[in-house]
């Protein structure tokens, strides 16, 4: 396979890339405190939360934007973004058509009728969630299912209590930044012992130019309950880079259960780099109780740059982490992608499994850490991080963190990287399945261990995905 | 014999005019550098504190050493970073005001030490600068002793084997008082050359900070064997760059002591192709006592058909132990086979309960077990020098097996 046909193959047109024609209500571009009370105002928040986002506001003007990652960009301006964009309503209730076209046309099932019915959506559109499906039904169930700023209005308490919990404002400079100006997100309150009878799902979408989305995800499962919830995103194509910087904090109270899922399609920028999303999230997990369990779940194909360590602290003793990822690089993408795993409590086990596969001009690194402090006796990491390459000028990278202080813990990390084998590419053939059809199979074979962790219809499109974006790989 | 070194009284630089110029620069970068920090990648686990401690600075000798036992085979001796004594057949020795110009230009070239703290400290106080050079195969291992017992100590050694020749040199260290031993190794391997590398600091128990930089010429090869113990700080650092078809074999022991740490820094680059690296260390860490291993792997676009592996293992014996390891790999070319692995863990139960079920006292069972685990490491040890080091360190001291 020569590096023009590869080249070829790889710069397949973004089908999420359409920006959607509707009206909106934007802030001009600037951040300064004035914004951030406009914000607050608008969504007519209580003053400790007013007060938060000011507060976390000095602290990110006093930090420095952090440059360890393996990636390199242009200085993103923070002055020339908009941090506030919403589609102009015609009235409380009623939904401009062109917003439900566009969810339909990504594929995203906002109408309860539909195919998908199994999955109650929440659609968040630049800075606000724009509708919300199946609440009724999640209601009886006594499950909270609704923006975050509905949640502010309606629970209060739960709010004040874990927000920022899990991911303080102060934790780092995005983290500032959202904590500052987040206009919107999913909060989610699933009570003691309920199995929450729906999927639980927010579809991100960034649409206006110019604009940052910073939303900010509350999940609390109570004691006993489970919840399996499912994150998309995508956004138009543009020449300038957007910025993505969302925080996500989850809490499982004793015995409870938190599947998280992501297949994360942002724009990834054209072949020469231009555009592109910078997706520079905060998510973290903390399982507070006994035998709590928090699972990460991602397949990244989108981004420019994705810089993120979906994280469990395994506070509670017998407490579960999971991780498991899929990242795909190409054209001039860069991902700096892992996980952080941090043993507080005893008997503590996590896992983590990570498939990074760089095509194309693109760097593609796994950072992670792994920390065992002394208090975890008995604690178990297993992680498994392996790369492929395919072509010449890509780059694999792993990072992995390893740190114990007590001896009667285990921690076993094993990473490989390779390209895809001409053996297998030559017994494929040999059978008479195309080359194409043959690096779809071997990536697929590839990353299996991820897909089978993913719901079911996450599996099929995060399958679907890879394949598009691997489609006629090999020449 | 050569005995050129019997007396040396003029070592470090000597001042010819491009040496001065370039020493004068190396001064001036000093100045604007400050230690390593928490926050460098590659200082994350380093317990530096000792290094800096007062009663180090400054502090000149006043007592004097032992006097240089004649070892068997081939040796030198440095005091306080100087070469004081020496016996070899095999190697030539010059210190640097021995050099010819172009010998010394092409070493100005070659020590250009970057932004490091450590490098261009050692660069600019060496006490010492010698090169040591092989033209043909040596049979007997050259073996270097560091002794130091007050201040700073910068010893910095020169070594060129020639394309094809072979060769071994040992080095051991051992510490008299409170210093810090800041010295350098730059190993200059032509087409072809082999050298065998043993390194062993058990008897270093004050600070010590010791860099190996090796350079690979094509079909080289550089096998290290290493064994680090300390109830000090020491730090010990091999970055090595590898020529096409070059190889790399490293194998090293962290035995762990009480109060003390280790901390191994590993810069591979393979910057040809054809070349093959393949690491492993394993560390013994008793209650109280730290062993932290970064190793990267680079492979840069040139390194194409590369084979790398690394393997990095603890066992975590008591409470207090602490163990951090951090096995990168960075790799821009498509054609390679890399892989690393790492794990960190304490005896196996199960394994113990079996040996004691069949009578094995328990402390018989956890040596059998330790040996166990070193056991793939200390197969790859064949100096016989650095074996017989090893096993006067092992088994482990009572305090560490309880």
């Amino acid at each position: 396979m020569s590096t023009t046909e590869l080249d070829a193959a790889l710069s397949q047109a973004y089908e999420a890339g359409f920006v959607t024609d509707i009206e909106t209500e934007t802030l001009p571009p600037g951040l300064d405190e004035q914004v951030i009370e406009y914000i607050s105002a608008k969504k007519n928040e209580p003053e400790f939360l007013r007060q938060w986002r000011l507060d976390a506001f000095r602290r990110w003007q006093t930090m420095k934007e952090p440059h360890w990652a393996h990636v390199r960009y242009e200085p993103i301006d923070y002055q020339g973004l908009i941090y506030y964009a919403a589609p102009k309503r015609r009235s409380e209730t009623e939904i401009d058509p062109k917003l439900l076209e566009t969810y339909e046309k990504l594929g995203v099932p906002v109408h309860e009728r539909a195919a998908l019915a199994g999955v109650a959506v929440d659609a968040v559109f630049d800075s606000v969630s724009v509708l919300t499906t199946f609440k009724d039904k999640l209601s009886e169930a006594g499950v909270i299912f609704c923006p975050i700023s509905e949640a502010v209005q309606k629970y209060p308490e739960l709010v004040q209590k874990y927000l920022g919990s899990v991911v303080p404002p102060g934790d780092n400079f995005f983290a500032a930044l959202n904590s500052a100006v987040f206009s919107d997100g999913s909060f989610v309150y699933i009570p003691k012992g309920v199995r929450c009878p729906l999927e639980l799902s927010t579809y991100f979408r960034i649409n206006t130019a110019r604009t940052g989305q910073f939303e900010r995800t509350l999940i609390i499962a109570d004691e006993g309950s489970y919840v399996s919830y499912l994150e998309g995103c995508t956004a138009p194509m543009r020449d300038e880079h957007q910025l993505h910087a969302a925080v996500v904090e989850l809490i499982a109270l004793e015995g409870a259960e938190i599947r998280y899922s992501t297949v994360q399609n942002w724009y990834p920028g054209d072949e020469e780099g231009r555009g592109g999303v910078y997706n520079f999230v905060t998510k973290r997990g903390l399982c507070a109780g006994r035998g709590a369990k928090i699972s990460w779940t991602q397949v990244e194909t989108g981004s420019a740059i994705t810089w993120k360590y979906p994280s469990v602290i395994l506070k509670g003793d017998d407490s579960v982490g999971e991780f498991y990822s899929v990242a795909l690089t190409r054209g001039r993408q860069q991902a700096d992608t892992g996980t952080k795993m941090i043993h507080l409590g005893r008997n503590t086990r996590s896992t983590i499994v990570s498939k990074g596969i760089a095509a194309g001009h693109s760097q593609n690194a796994y950072r992670g850490l792994v920390r065992i402090n002394p208090g975890a006796s008995g604690a178990r990491n297993y992680t498994q991080c392996d790369s492929l390459l395919i072509g010449p000028h890509c780059g694999a990278h792993t990072f992995p963190y390893i740190e114990s202080r007590n001896p009667r813990a285990i921690v076993e990390h094993e990473a490989s990287t390779s390209r895809v084998s001409e053996e297998q590419l030559f017994y494929c053939r040999q059978r008479g399945i195309d080359p194409e059809r043959a690096v779809a199979l071997i990536v697929g074979g590839f990353c299996k261990d991820v897909f089978q962790k993913l719901p079911l219809e996450f599996a099929v499109e995060a399958g679907k995905l890879l394949e598009v974006s691997l489609e006629g790989s090999v020449g | 014999m050569n005995t050129a070194l019997a007396v040396c009284h003029r070592c470090g630089w000597a001042e010819d005019a491009a040496t001065r110029a370039w020493h004068e620069q190396l001064a001036e970068r000093l100045a604007s550098l400050t230690p390593p920090s928490r926050k460098d990648e590659f200082w994350r686990y380093s317990r530096l504190s000792a290094c800096f401690a007062p009663e180090r600075a400054g502090r000149g000798l006043d007592f004097p050493f032992p006097s240089p036992e004649p070892l068997a085979g081939e040796w030198i001796y440095f005091d306080q970073g100087r070469p004081v004594a020496a016996h070899t057949r095999a190697w030539r020795l010059r210190p640097w005001s021995e050099l010819d110009e172009a010998t010394r230009a092409r070493w100005r070239e070659r020590l250009e030490p970057g932004e490091d703290y450590f490098s261009v400290r050692n660069l600019v106080e060496a006490d010492a600068v010698l090169l040591l050079e092989l033209e043909e195969t040596a049979d007997a291992p050259l073996q270097i002793h560091y002794r130091h017992g007050a201040g700073w100590v910068q010893p910095l050694l020169l070594v060129e084997v020639a394309a094809g020749a072979r060769g071994a040199i040992v080095e051991t260290f051992a510490s008299f008082g409170p210093s810090t031993q800041n010295g350098a190794v730059n190993l200059w391997l032509g087409e072809g050359a082999e050298l065998t590398h043993g390194v062993f600091t058990a008897k270093a128990q004050e600070a010590l900070l010791h860099r190996v930089r090796a350079r690979l010429g094509a079909r080289a090869r550089l096998d290290v064997q290493s064994f680090a113990a300390t109830r000090g700080y020491q730090r010990l650092e091999w970055d090595v760059a590898l020529g096409e078809s070059a190889a790399l074999r490293l194998s090293g022991i962290t035995h762990g002591e009480p109060d003390g740490s280790t901390d191994v820094a590993l810069r591979i680059r393979h910057a040809a192709p054809g070349a093959a690296t393949d690491v492993r260390w394993r560390g013994l860490v008793p209650a109280e006592a730290h062993s932290a291993v970064i190793g990267r792997i680079l492979i840069e676009p040139a390194g194409q058909r590369t084979d790398a592996a690394m393997r990095l293992d603890h066992l975590l014996l008591a409470d207090g132990a602490a163990a951090d390891v951090k096995p990168e790999l960075e790799i821009y070319a498509d054609d390679v086979a890399c892989g690393h692995g790492a794990t960190l863990g304490r005896l196996d139960d199960e394994a113990l309960f079996y040996l004691c079920s069949r009578g094995i006292p328990e402390v018989e069972a956890r040596q059998l077990l330790i040996d166990a685990f070193l056991a793939p490491v200390l197969q790859r040890f064949t100096l016989a020098e650095v074996l017989r080091h090893v096993h006067s360190r092992l088994p482990l001291p009572d305090d560490a097996a309880a």
